[in-house]
């Protein structure tokens, strides 16, 4: 299959007490049609800015700085304004974790996927509502007619979650990115977004970059995993494979500190320290200083993203060639 | 963990009789309510010396305001709240700032809860000098004790919140409840805001600290997952009523309650070799009318619910040792066998 996104070496930095620090550091993945993707990591590690850098959204005063983002052969840095709104929307669409911030307060969410259609095509207004109640029907908006009148503060969380992701289908975008989408939302209503949001990247072809901290998210609903830390992606491949078989201590350490439903009072396993602010990264491996099995040449050199059998990389020096 | 105490065995530390907490709703004529909400609606649990009972629900559920009750940050319309033996709804003044000593509460948000103003030392110290303990030499040897419990330097003293990470900062806020050195600590979602591998150094700490300090926690969260670690016995409420109750391994693996077992399923465990069940039922929109209709709350979204659902509202009652459901339908056979099988 083809790669509908192909992101290279990309960098975005903020300035930090006046030099520009990178907080996605040289950061490569791509995305096949159709195909569901997780980028995983904790707060801080750049995953929230990827995503952002892929529709140019990156808020100033930060800035990409560096690299390459191709959408199906096409360089997203290298775009116009008016390509750019286009691209936006129409080639990749976005939501976020809070739906309730992402909806204007005193309009009714009819008029606002309208105008988001109104936007990308010439429709009147009335044919445009007629597709935000189309789109309302097919995101599972329960009598969607009525729904267009409504105000964002009269639906619930799961509901306006709905609202915006029938506002990202508007313009039959080829590649959803979903910001944390269900973690202001509860566990029951949590899996009927992520069972719906499923359910449309297969009958739309839709690809999916599922951006979570949530390891039990990226295990059933993706495909494919990137691990994010420190700005830079430390594991990569099959989710079913780096579940069984971490490769990257770092991704180890994550499964396991996770509380299970049924693990007992087995004590949990915990990863000592805490995430290094961007400005102050450490040489060489940055999760070096927080690792069980850290040698002395981690400390040396930024470890290598290395490919391994089966569609694997892992950036650890410790990790050998072949299956991790 | 100590195992949970057999009822009659010894007095509960604590003991919750048909509490109610209502909230005005809406604006009538004259500026008063048009009607009211019972966030939390005739429930009645026992919390035992030693154990840590979990409690799990949706937004909404009213778990945040049963804990802000108990510890009388919110006045209750009705009820009892037994401390000891002792009703806390009916002391006031002096006596009940007291009584406050023995429980304390440690909040889900560790960036709003700690004064940004204030010194990681006069946090930890502030509820010393509010009950006029100790002078000020005292006071500073008691955080630096208090930091070191839970896993500080004392060089964290002299600091500000805003330095430290959000795992650091519920560090403190632990430390200012355990201060007192309370009885009871009831925990409202204590690392819901943290990182994964943060949440765990936490659970640990908290689980730690009721071992080395014979602590009681009232454990409030929404995610399965952490509530059945660190509970002995769980507790689900749904919109203002405790549905189901029981041993953490009982309530898990056994569930009655159709509402415990939509929870249950809509767990995500993070290995991608557990099959999901399929789901069933309505979508779990919550329902904002403030006045339910007759009849059982979860039957407008229940799989299972029949006519009777619908007329009465069931009670509270004991099918296991130890285990109360409030369903019409859970000792009927098919209830609780079809999902196992499915």
């Amino acid at each position: 299959m083809a790669a509908v996104l192909d992101v290279r070496d990309l960098i975005v930095s903020f300035p930090i007490e006046g030099r520009p620090v990178p907080v996605v550091n040289g950061v490569d993945f791509h995305v096949e049609e159709g195909e569901p993707v997780a980028l995983v990591g904790e707060s801080g590690c750049g995953k929230t800015m990827t995503g952002l850098a892929l529709l140019r959204l990156v808020p100033p005063p930060g800035a990409i700085t560096g690299g390459s983002i191709r959408f199906r052969g096409q360089e997203v840095l290298g775009m116009s304004e008016p390509d750019l709104c286009s691209h936006r929307g129409k080639s990749v669409a976005m939501i976020f974790q809070e739906p309730q911030s992402a909806l204007n307060p005193v309009l009714t969410v009819g008029f606002q996927v309208a105008e988001a259609i109104r936007a990308h095509e010439k429709v009147s207004r009335r044919q445009a509502l007629d597709r935000a109640a189309e789109l309302f029907g097919r995101v599972a908006l329960s009598d969607p007619q009525r729904r267009l009148a409504d105000y964002p503060h009269q639906l619930s969380g799961g509901q306006r979650q709905r609202v915006m992701i029938a506002m990202a289908l508007a313009s039959g975008p080829s590649l959803l990115v979903a910001d944390e989408p269900t973690t202001a939302l509860d566990v029951t209503v949590q899996s009927q977004i992520l069972d719906l949001l499923a359910s449309l990247s297969e009958s739309l072809g839709m690809a999916l970059l599922l951006i979570t901290h949530d390891l039990g998210v990226v295990a059933h609903f993706s495909r494919r995993i990137y691990v994010m830390y420190c700005g830079r992606i430390v594991e990569s491949g099959p989710v079913a494979a780096v579940f069984r078989s971490p490769g990257h201590p770092y991704t180890r350490a994550l499964l396991q500190s996770v509380p299970r439903l049924h693990d007992g009072d087995s004590r949990l396993r915990t990863i000592p320290g805490a995430v290094p602010p961007p400005q102050s990264l450490p040489a060489g491996c940055a999760f070096a200083p927080r690792c069980p099995l850290a040698e002395e040449r981690c400390r040396q050199a930024v470890p290598e993203l290395r490919p391994m059998a089966n569609g694997r990389a892992v950036r650890c020096v410790l990790v050998g060639g072949g299956e991790p | 963990m100590s195992e949970p105490r057999p009822e009659g065995s010894n007095a509960p530390l604590v003991e919750v009789r048909r509490l109610v907490h209502r909230y005005p709703v809406g604006r009538g004529w004259l500026g008063g309510p048009r009607g009211y909400l019972n966030a939390v609606d005739d429930v009645s649990f026992r919390v035992w010396k030693g154990e840590t009972l979990g409690l799990v629900g949706e937004t909404g559920s009213g778990k945040t305001t049963l804990g802000r009750c108990l510890v009388r940050l919110l006045t209750p319309a009705s009820g009892e709240i037994l401390f000891e033996g002792e009703d806390l709804l009916a002391l006031k003044g002096e006596a009940l700032r007291r009584k406050r000593r023995d429980f304390q509460i440690i909040f889900q948000d560790p960036y709003g809860s700690l004064n940004p103003r204030m010194r990681v030392e006069s946090i930890v110290t502030e509820p010393l000098a509010i009950h006029r303990m100790g002078d000020r030499r005292q006071r500073r040897l008691r955080a630096t004790n208090l930091l070191e419990q839970v896993g500080m330097e004392a060089s964290a003293l002299p600091r500000f919140p805003h330095e430290f990470s959000g795992g650091q900062r519920q560090r403190i806020g632990i430390a200012r409840a355990l201060a007192l050195n309370p009885k009871f600590v009831i925990c409202d979602e204590p690392v819901s805001a943290l990182d994964v591998s943060v949440q765990a150094q936490i659970i640990n700490l908290l689980q730690d600290l009721q071992e080395r300090l014979g602590l009681t926690y009232l454990f409030i969260a929404h995610g399965l997952q952490v509530v059945a670690h660190i509970s002995t016995r769980v507790a689900v409420m749904f919109q203002g009523r405790i549905v189901e109750m029981g041993c953490r391994e009982e309530l898990f693996q056994r569930p009655l309650h159709p509402y415990t077992r939509s929870l249950l399923d809509a767990v995500l465990d993070p290995d991608p070799g557990v099959p999901r069940p399929a789901h069933q039922g309505p979508p779990a929109e919550p329902a904002a009318a403030p006045s339910p209709a007759p009849g059982c709350r979860f039957a407008p979204r229940c799989p299972i619910a029949e006519a009777c659902c619908r007329e009465e509202e069931p009670a509270l009652r004991e099918l296991a040792p130890g285990h109360t459901v409030a369903c019409h339908l859970a000792d009927r056979p098919s209830a609780g066998d079809s999902k196992a099988e499915a």
